[in-house]
């Protein structure tokens, strides 16, 4: 019953209208392009996202983690010469979050990548395919989409399963 | 999986308190409040009587001047299985999970206070001000547990963070959840032992053992609340 409440009232105010309202646009220290990595280069999530699949925060890549690659710049693109000098000063990149749930919301990748066995894609959308960071989220993550999936698998709707 | 069978699958937590290893030291109320982020009682709050203690001693009276005997019983939330606060809520805040635990919704709660009054345990607590650490404490929050704002109700969630957690690192182990890996802080700190928590469904389980034991009683039992917290009278 709690469920069909909430539900009514919840979809009222969705998260990306509460997003698009604030105008709060990320943007990022480099144009970092995940198509080139992910689908010409055929570099791994989880070489850059650490934890994305065994563990509970994905995580983001860190200056070390380009420097394999680009110590010496490989193309032409003034985007890749900032990396360059980023890694030869051994500079942090600072990358903002596109996507975050609230602090009284727990969430897991591993579970949800590993034993759920579900894809990036249907939570982050073609994250792989954008060539230029995006600057809101792909797809807008609500608690409606958690707990309808949940339903759909079997998977425990309790506040507590979630909220702390 | 039908929704029956997922409820049988699933244990019913509850805890035994043993007033007899019990020596009131307070180590039960010390770890729940550092556990669950809970801002330190102040000398505002404490005139006012509005300090939040999820795990709190209560003071017990027995016998007359000059014969008295202060006994104090740790009182955590009882997650009673018929819990008089969910039905008073009127936005769904507090509600019962299939496992037994009272959950307690800080972003849905309205801080009506209704649940407050309704608990006969005196286990649900406002917040009447904005929570706020001495300078050093402040750095060390535990990030399982989030800060409540000031206008809402908590209450002792047996530490249900640590349950997420634990089922989160048995499922990437693939295996099943062990009996002790889940235990709120309290029972986890309590130097006599005298804290017991496990599943009271299950026969073998120390808790559902003590939990028939001929010592265990429940406070205000004849509310019909059918409290998850049992306790060992001092016995033989
Ligand atoms: C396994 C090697 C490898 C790693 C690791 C790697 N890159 Fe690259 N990156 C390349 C190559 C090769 C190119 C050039 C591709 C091309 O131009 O076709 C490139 C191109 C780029 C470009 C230019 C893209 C464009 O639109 O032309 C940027 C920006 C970039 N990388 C950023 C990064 C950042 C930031 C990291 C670390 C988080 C990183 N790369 C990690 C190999 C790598
Ligand atoms: C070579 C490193 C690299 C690889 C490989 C990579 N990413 Fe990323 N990813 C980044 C960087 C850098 C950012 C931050 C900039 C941006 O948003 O584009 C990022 C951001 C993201 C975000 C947004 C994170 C947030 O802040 O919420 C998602 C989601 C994501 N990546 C998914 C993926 C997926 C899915 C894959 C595999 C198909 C992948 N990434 C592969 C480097 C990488
Ligand atoms: C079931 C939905 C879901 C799936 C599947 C999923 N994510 Fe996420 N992801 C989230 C949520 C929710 C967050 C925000 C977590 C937070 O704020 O704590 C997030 C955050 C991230 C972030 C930002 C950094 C972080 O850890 O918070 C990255 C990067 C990311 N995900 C990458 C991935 C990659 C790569 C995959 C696939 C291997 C993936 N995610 C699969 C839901 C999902
Ligand atoms: C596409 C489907 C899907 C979506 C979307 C999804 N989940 Fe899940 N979730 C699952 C599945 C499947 C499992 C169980 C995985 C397993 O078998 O171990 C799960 C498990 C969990 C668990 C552990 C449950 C337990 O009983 O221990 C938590 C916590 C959780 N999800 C939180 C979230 C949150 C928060 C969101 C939204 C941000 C979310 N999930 C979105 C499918 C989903
Ligand atoms: C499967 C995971 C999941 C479960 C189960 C769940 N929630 Fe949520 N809830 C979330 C996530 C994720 C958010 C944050 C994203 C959003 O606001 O949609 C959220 C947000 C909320 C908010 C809105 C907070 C705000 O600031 O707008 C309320 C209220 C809420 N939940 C109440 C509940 C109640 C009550 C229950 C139990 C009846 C419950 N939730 C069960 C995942 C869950």
């Amino acid at each position: 019953m709690a469920f069909d409440y909430l539900r009514g009232v919840r979809s009222l105010i969705p998260l990306w209208a509460i997003l698009a309202g604030c105008g709060s646009e990320v943007h990022q220290p480099v144009g970092y392009n995940h198509d080139v990595h992910v689908n010409k280069l055929q570099i791994g999530c989880d070489n850059c996202h650490a934890g994305s699949m065994t563990g509970q925060v994905a995580g983001l890549p860190t200056v070390s983690d380009c420097a394999d690659c680009h110590a010496e710049a490989n193309g032409t693109s003034d985007e890749e010469k900032k990396v360059v000098e980023a890694v030869k000063a051994n500079r942090p990149l600072v990358w903002q979050r596109l996507y975050s749930i609230p602090s009284h919301v727990f969430f897991t990748h591993r579970r949800h990548v590993q034993s759920g066995g579900i894809a990036c894609e249907r939570c982050h959308g073609l994250m792989k395919n954008q060539k230029r960071p995006p600057p809101a989220p792909l797809v807008a993550l609500t608690m409606t989409d958690c707990i309808n999936c949940h339903r759909e698998r079997g998977v425990s709707t309790d506040c507590t399963t979630c909220h702390r | 999986m039908n929704e029956t069978e997922h409820a049988k699958a699933r244990p019913r937590w509850g805890m035994v308190i043993d007033l007899d290893r019990c020596d009131a030291c307070q180590g039960c109320t010390t770890a729940c409040q550092t556990e669950n982020n809970i801002p330190p009682p102040t000398p505002q709050s404490a005139a006012q009587d509005r300090s939040i203690r999820w795990m709190e001693l209560l003071p017990n009276v027995e016998g007359e001047y000059p014969r008295v005997k202060l006994r104090l019983i740790p009182r955590p939330c009882m997650h009673c299985d018929k819990p008089p606060c969910i039905k008073v809520c009127p936005v769904g805040a507090t509600a019962i999970g299939a496992e037994g635990i009272i959950a307690q919704v800080y972003a849905r709660c309205i801080g009506c206070r209704y649940c407050t009054t309704a608990c006969p345990y005196t286990a649900r607590y406002f917040n009447w001000y904005p929570p706020r650490w001495p300078e050093q404490l402040s750095q060390s929050l535990n990030p399982d547990v989030s800060v409540r704002p000031r206008g809402v109700v908590e209450k002792c969630s047996f530490c249900h963070h640590r349950l997420q957690k634990a089922r989160d690192k048995a499922a990437a182990e693939k295996r099943e959840l062990r009996p002790g890996e889940y235990l709120p802080a309290c029972v986890e700190a309590c130097p006599t032992k005298a804290m017991f928590f496990g599943d009271l469904d299950d026969p073998r389980s120390e808790v559902a053992q003590l939990a028939r034991s001929p010592r265990s009683f429940r406070l205000l039992e004849d509310l019909g609340t059918e409290p998850k917290v049992f306790y060992l009278r001092e016995g033989e």
